[in-house]
């Protein structure tokens, strides 16, 4: 919105500095001019967003204090709140020296400005943004300025060194962070940065000058020393785990403050306890790896004697005995138009054309966009195949491998999903009523069940049987990746975008968990075939294992540098598969914390 | 199954109420703001909003509804406040009826999450003295302008005409920001 060319009177009467006439006057023309009301609401938007920042924001020293007038009681708390943090960051500065500015200036910089750090070892698409908003790409040796973004693509990363104490940030894919001066510290100790959007890894070396890290967004901030820390910036909070060191987590929105030493995480949000909590166990060796080679791993399904594993990429399939190294038989799609590449091309459109029937005896792929190949599980040979107008955006095979479900997109109407009977070719089809492209679908282990998530942010289960809509869930904050059903169909896993994992009651809706701990979008989801865990895989390098009826994790699967793009129990549930970005099936015993 | 789906399919969760509240906290502190004038006057009433919301929210259906919803409320909030505050407010309800309807329309224009988040942002790359000024004049602990005036030892006219000018300024970045965004 313009401003307004009575802008000035408006924010008069705002600040009640109008003359008792003046104020009569105008508010009879606010009743009558809707453009002029307009306005007002406009300018009071924005006194309101500024009181909320001058809330969170503390001044060096706060040091009008003697001329402070406290009004009231809340008044009163707020400013003893303020008094006590002011003080700890007084106390934290103590152990801080003063740290010498980098002398070389940047080129574009003002005679005023001097870098505060510099670009390393840029992977994938970096960008400084000014802050007038401009946007250049990043190149290595870059000098970095106080108010400058930057931001990283898909599959970008880069390190950003402070020269002052050898600190350095470690930018992740998809993350946004704005470099600050901190104006309450001495010049040149303070790494202070705000993180947008993203993951950022921060190394603060243990050294003399006692220097100290601020990495914070909207609702939350961590300061600390030396030490080694991931900050995560969440849709609804933000996430902290403390490698080594030891950091101060503060929640901006009631100043309350958890310590995150070594080994410990914390999570500041709206809706969960805030406090320190240990960090899970962390398995990196897995127990064997099979080099699939074809092309990024989009599925994984073992067979019921749990002897065999399919993986699925986007050229075929490959059936793989466990006890070999070498695939022992190979389906291929047949169209190469899309092979597929080592970087996804965007995280936030993965392809999954592949299903395949619990009992193996069935495989679909989706090879085109518009055309579905069914493939005899056993034999390998093609079965049926459709084709259609519209885009094939997911597809999923009923256990018993009967009953084929492709979500269909013509980009323009609302999607459909179109029910097939693999054996007799019978279409049905359900209008799903979900504005945005389905990305995910799953059958319950009964059959009975479809569930359906769509871009738009809304998740429906429909009975197969008649096609009745069951369910329809209140949109999530962000996208929905991922859905399996739980083995006795009660619960529902929804894996999104950002890292948040829900499981949701399916017969009342209600949120059973909201699992928190992936820092990245979730790509695939698994229940145990006894329904006690739960096993999700994301593009933070991990697969996680939760504890269904507790709603805790109980491991972390490190993969090493990779997006984990699918995951799979065995029928004993006693081995995990991981599917990676990087062509590769891993393979992990089930840890022993989860044993009976 | 499918009769549950239509009693409870649609409600809000009492544990969602706290996420819509901040969600849209900008957009109802701005409506109430522009009708009471006054932050301390604005913060009970939006308390006392939150509180019905948060008793109430079981009426509401959808989530898409809730702003329109939380803002009918606020409106009679203001009503009931303006018949129990000790401080004269002059808002009378043709004109918080006018400025509701305004409220609707500038959201629809520009949402504020938006606004606030390049707002915030901007606030941000404020450079020291401004810094300090802007977040003295808001943060509520440090009076009024003439404190501010002799806090910084200037004219109050002085401190006034730094505001707009600052102010002018944080105006054009949030153009910028939001083009950006846009394009």
């Amino acid at each position: 919105m313009t401003a307004h060319p009575e802008h000035d009177r408006l924010q008069a009467y705002l600040d009640g500095n109008l003359e008792a006439d003046a104020v009569v006057e105008l508010e009879a023309r606010l009743r009558l001019e809707p453009g002029l009301a307009a306005a007002l609401v406009y300018l009071a938007r924005e006194e309101a967003i500024c009181k909320e920042w001058a809330s969170v924001t503390v001044l060096a020293g706060q040091e009008a204090a003697g001329k402070r007038i406290v009004r009231g009681p809340a008044q009163r708390r707020r400013w003893v709140s303020r008094q006590l943090l002011a003080l700890s960051l007084i106390a934290g500065c103590a152990f801080l020296l003063l740290l010498g500015g980098i002398a070389r200036r940047h080129p574009n910089s003002t005679p005023t400005q001097t870098a505060l750090a510099s670009l390393e070892d840029i992977q994938g698409l970096v960008e400084i943004i000014s802050p007038e908003g401009e946007v250049q790409a990043g190149h290595l040796g870059q000098l970095l300025l106080a108010g400058q973004e930057i931001r990283t693509g898909d599959a970008g990363a880069t390190t950003v060194r402070y020269p002052h104490d050898n600190g350095r940030l470690m930018l992740g894919s998809e993350t946004r962070v704005r470099l600050e001066s901190d104006t309450s510290a001495p010049k040149g100790t303070t790494t202070k940065v705000f993180v947008m959007e993203g993951v950022v890894s921060a190394e603060v070396p243990t050294n003399s000058s006692g220097n100290k890290l601020v990495l914070h967004n909207q609702l939350a901030e961590l300061h600390a020393a030396s030490g080694r820390y991931s900050f995560a910036s969440l849709p609804e909070g933000a996430f902290l785990e403390t490698d080594s060191g030891h950091g101060t987590f503060i929640r901006k929105t009631d100043r309350s403050i958890v310590d995150v030493s070594g080994g410990h995480f914390a999570i500041a949000s709206l809706d969960q306890p805030f406090r320190a909590r240990n960090v899970p166990h962390r398995v990196t060796a897995p127990r064997r790896t099979m080099v699939e080679g074809a092309g990024p791993v989009l599925g994984i399904s073992f067979d019921p004697e749990g002897t065999k594993l399919t993986s699925f990429t986007s050229d075929g399939a490959r059936r793989w005995d466990l006890s070999s190294d070498r695939p022992t038989q190979v389906i291929r799609a047949n169209v190469s138009a899309r092979l597929p590449t080592d970087k996804p091309r965007s995280q936030k459109e993965p392809h999954r054309p592949f299903a395949c029937s619990v009992d193996g005896s069935v495989l679909a792929l989706v090879p085109d966009e518009h055309v579905i190949r069914l493939f005899d599980g056993a034999s390998g040979n093609e079965r049926n195949s459709w084709r259609t107008s519209k885009r094939v955006t997911a597809v999923a095979l009923s256990p018993d491998g009967r009953t084929l479900a492709a979500a269909l997109s013509n980009n323009k109407d609302t999607q459909e999903v179109r029910l097939f009977d693999t054996e007799f070719g019978l279409e049905r089809t359900i209008l799903s009523g979900q504005n945005g492209q389905i990305t995910c679908l799953a059958f319950s282990a009964s059959g009975d069940y479809l569930a359906t998530a769509s871009a738009d942010r809304s998740i429906k289960i429909w009975q197969v049987h008649n096609l009745v809509l069951m369910r329809s869930f209140a949109k999530s904050p962000v996208e929905p990746r991922a859905l399996a059903f739980s083995p006795d169909g009660r619960d529902l896993a929804i894996g999104e975008r950002r890292g948040s994992l829900r499981i949701v009651d399916v017969e009342s809706g209600a949120q059973r968990y909201l699992l928190t701990g992936h820092l990245r979008d979730i790509w695939s989801v698994a229940f145990s075939p006894d329904g006690r865990w739960l096993l999700s895989g994301a593009a933070d390098n991990t697969a996680r294992l939760w504890d269904v009826r507790e709603g805790v994790e109980l491991t972390t699967f490190k993969v090493p540098a990779n997006i984990v793009s699918s995951v799979a129990f065995s029928p004993d549930g006693q081995l995990l598969a991981t599917g990676t970005w990087d062509k590769k099936v891993l393979l992990w015993n089930l840890p022993p914390l989860a044993r009976p | 199954m499918a009769e549950a789906a239509r009693t409870q399919g649609g409600c809000i969760r009492q544990g969602e109420v706290a996420r819509l509240l901040m969600q849209h906290r900008t957009s109802l502190y701005g409506f109430i703001f522009a009708c009471v004038h006054h932050h301390d006057d604005t913060e009970d009433i939006f308390q006392n909003v939150s509180v019905a919301i948060t008793e109430s929210i079981g009426q509401l259906q959808d989530e898409a509804g809730f702003l329109p919803w939380a803002r009918e409320i606020a409106r009679r909030r203001i009503l009931a406040h303006r018949r129990t505050s000790r401080r004269e407010l002059v808002c009378d309800p043709d004109l918080v009826r006018a400025l509701a309807e305004a409220a609707e329309e500038v959201e629809r224009e520009q949402p504020a999450s938006a606004h606030r988040a390049a707002l915030m942002a901007c606030l941000e790359q404020l450079p020291g003295e401004s810094r300090k000024l802007i977040t003295m004049r808001y943060d509520g602990t440090s009076g009024n302008v003439a404190r501010l005036a002799s806090y910084f030892g200037r004219s109050v006219q002085s401190i006034y005409a730094q505001i707009k000018r600052i102010k002018m300024a944080l105006r054009e970045c949030v153009g910028r920001r939001l083009a950006l965004e846009q394009s």
